[in-house]
């Protein structure tokens, strides 16, 4: 008898190994919990929770700001300063949506700075702009621009950014199709701060190889006190005119 | 009888296939002919893509535009040339045929496209010859199956070998037993011979005793060891494990694929996790962003219904969070994607691969304090690797490395300090 029970003891062993080995863990359960009292925020945490809040009409702690509301401080800026200290708008909220305000967005050139020799101008391309373009673009642009990101497979007709009607695309247009969307491109603006959106109109410049005409622009553009020469610049001077309206208010920021 | 009609039944087969070999040649000719006068289909396509294509498809279906399949049939190039120059002009001009197509489509203007009318020309001439199928898609699939290909072969070189050790263990094994075999039976001969002694033969009639190996007590308290061991690290483990959620994978309300999205379509987390760099939260995508691409891609399928569903009924979707880090811990994305630099699979592994999310690290303590021990704080001169770039700590890193020549982490910067994440 005693023979017997111990000769089961190797087969024991082998079972309770196997047994402890299958008991993986299920995957949809977060396993044990200690002291869930302390893992779970008392105040409303925007994207954890246990319990439906009766406060919110959809019962999540996340709300959505009322209609109208216009993000200021801490999230991004509305303004930006260019080397002399002046600063202009970013254009946030000039330009409707559609035909109309694209045309008008057309005629404004970018309002970041860029830096002085060309070596530090690759670098701000590099650093500042290019991961912007392959966080928010390039799935569907592609990393040339050519319209050939993996997303077209699926998603057809993206837009040649470096060609045909596209390629002549001034920086205001491209901050306005961001933000507004055009033809299927839908409108981007809630993904996009308007900042982004205008470091994404160099890069895409850059794709364009007509940075240096960005760069020219940008350069007159800080001379238009001292000559308005042609049409375009007088718009630019109009659009730093609205600018200095939102300075006041971004003085504290 | 047979043979005859069986011969008449073939000649009748081969002018058929006959005529069939001829039918693509004839359609070609006439294309050719057909798109000739027109322009110059190449130049067509070049533009075509270049201009018209997120619109308009060379084919039949809508995009944006209608499809134009067939446009010279419904549209003269007389009518054609003005509207893609300013159609807004012949809109404007009370064209009934261009009012009626401004108002089909949403009032969505066309816009002007500077163009010459050989280019225009071009263009129609390229629609005409355009047949779907072989053009489109194809390159890009192309280098995916390649990799795929040589995946497989590196699987495949990899069982090729495992297979032959087997082989070769199978054979050695094999040899051993033949070599055990003529032993014995030469020791038997001897026996027999009686040329063995009684120690020898001994050994050679040894019976191999289990009951005896079994109650012998070193296997017994060896078995007794190891079997407390596991159990032992079995308990231990349970109990480490309380509180750690790795390997955590919920079902979600919508079965959305990262290996899908994030890994084929190559789509950038920050595309959907907005608020990575911005804030405390990586944030989970409303729907308006699924919507950027599904307002046109897999409209059926009973999962985008859920997302349109949830639009309409202002009812956002309940995701089910995969990794619920601790209240009592402080945690912020932008901490460490922008300052620290560090990339998102560092901490969520290969996002790209899953099906389904899982938690890949175990969000202990242990293991934020083990990296902030490694990590070396990067300041502005340590470019060239992709890296953040703190030009705030440069000055601090010039200090430091005056006297020391071990790098500064973030330890050293109060990386461990309880108040950094307890408060």
């Amino acid at each position: 008898m005693l023979l017997r029970s111990k000769k089961y003891i190797p087969l024991m062993l082998v079972l309770t190994v196997m047994v402890l080995s299958s008991c993986s863990r299920n995957p949809n359960s977060p396993g044990t919990e200690y002291a869930p009292q302390m893992y779970v925020s008392i105040p409303y945490e925007p994207y954890t929770q246990v319990k439906k809040n009766p406060l919110n009409p959809t019962g999540m702690n996340l709300r959505k700001p009322p209609e109208g509301t216009v993000a200021r401080k801490g999230h991004y800026n509305m303004t930006v300063e260019n080397d002399k200290g002046e600063r202009s708008a970013l254009l946030v909220y000039n330009f409707p949506a559609g035909e109309e305000g694209l045309k008008m967005a057309s005629k404004v050139s970018n309002p970041l700075a860029l830096p002085k020799d060309s070596a530090a101008i690759d670098k701000y391309i590099l650093e500042e702009c290019q991961p912007l373009y392959e966080r928010y673009c390039q799935h569907c642009h592609g990393a040339t621009g050519k319209g050939d990101g993996k997303v077209n497979d699926q998603y057809k007709g993206v837009a040649n950014l470096t060609a045909g009607a596209q390629k002549t695309n001034t920086s205001g247009h491209i901050f306005h199709v961001i933000t507004h969307g055009k033809g299927r491109m839908w409108p981007h603006k809630q993904i996009v701060t308007p900042e982004e959106r205008w470091k994404i109109a160099y890069y895409v410049h850059k794709l364009q190889g007509r940075l240096h005409e960005a760069v020219a622009n940008n350069r007159s553009d800080k001379n238009t006190s001292k000559a308005k020469a042609d049409e375009d610049k007088k718009t630019d001077s109009t659009a730093k005119k609205e600018a200095k309206k939102p300075e006041a208010e971004n003085k504290g920021h | 009888m047979f043979s005859k009609n069986r011969l008449n039944y073939l000649k009748y087969l081969s002018v058929w296939a006959f005529a069939l070999l001829l039918i693509p040649g004839a359609l070609w000719a006439q294309d050719s002919t057909k798109t000739g006068g027109g322009g110059d289909v190449a130049a067509g396509k070049t533009l075509f893509d270049n201009n018209c294509q997120q619109c308009h498809s060379p084919g039949a279906d809508v995009i944006v535009g209608p499809g134009l399949k067939g446009i010279m049939d419904r549209r003269s190039m007389e009518w054609l040339i003005p509207w893609v120059k300013n159609s807004a002009k012949v809109i404007a001009s009370g064209d009934p045929y261009a009012v009626k197509l401004y108002n089909k489509y949403n009032k969505t203007a066309m816009q002007s496209f500077s163009l010459s009318d050989e280019e225009i020309k071009n263009i129609f001439a390229y629609v005409q010859a355009y047949k779907p199928g072989p053009t489109g898609g194809s390159e890009q699939v192309d280098p995916k199956g390649q990799t795929a290909n040589t995946g497989s072969g590196q699987s495949n070189y990899f069982n090729l070998v495992l297979g032959v050790l087997v082989f070769v263990l199978i054979l050695i094994l094999a040899v051993l037993f033949l070599i055990i075999s003529v032993l014995r039976r030469y020791l038997n001969q001897q026996e027999n011979e009686g040329k063995l002694d009684e120690e020898d033969k001994e050994i050679l009639h040894e019976k191999f005793n289990i009951g005896k190996v079994l109650r012998h007590p070193a296997l017994l308290g060896g078995v007794a060891a190891i079997f407390l061991l596991v159990f032992a690290q079995a308990g231990l483990d349970t109990l480490l494990s309380v509180g750690v959620q790795q390997g955590y994978a919920p079902t979600q309300p919508i079965p959305f694929s990262h290996k899908l999205h994030a890994g084929q379509y190559e789509i950038g987390c920050e595309y959907c996790h907005t608020g990575v760099r911005k804030g405390k939260n990586a944030g989970i995508p409303s729907a308006n962003i699924c919507m950027n691409c599904h307002n046109a891609v897999k409209q059926g399928s009973p999962s985008m219904q859920k997302i349109y569903a949830a639009i309409e009924n202002n009812k956002p979707i309940e995701w089910v969070r995969v990794h619920n880090l601790q209240d009592f811990a402080y945690f912020n994305h932008s901490q460490h994607t922008v300052v620290g630099g560090i990339e998102c699979e560092t901490c969520h592994g290969e996002i790209k691969e899953m099906e389904v999310v899982q938690q890949q690290s175990p969000l202990t303590m242990g293991w934020c304090i083990d990296c902030h021990r490694k990590t070396v704080v990067q300041g502005a001169q340590d470019k060239g690797d992709g890296k953040a770039k703190n030009a705030y700590y440069d000055k601090l890193l010039e200090i430091h490395q005056k006297d020391s020549k071990k790098p500064i982490t973030v330890e050293n910067i109060g990386g461990l300090e309880c108040g950094k994440c307890h408060y």
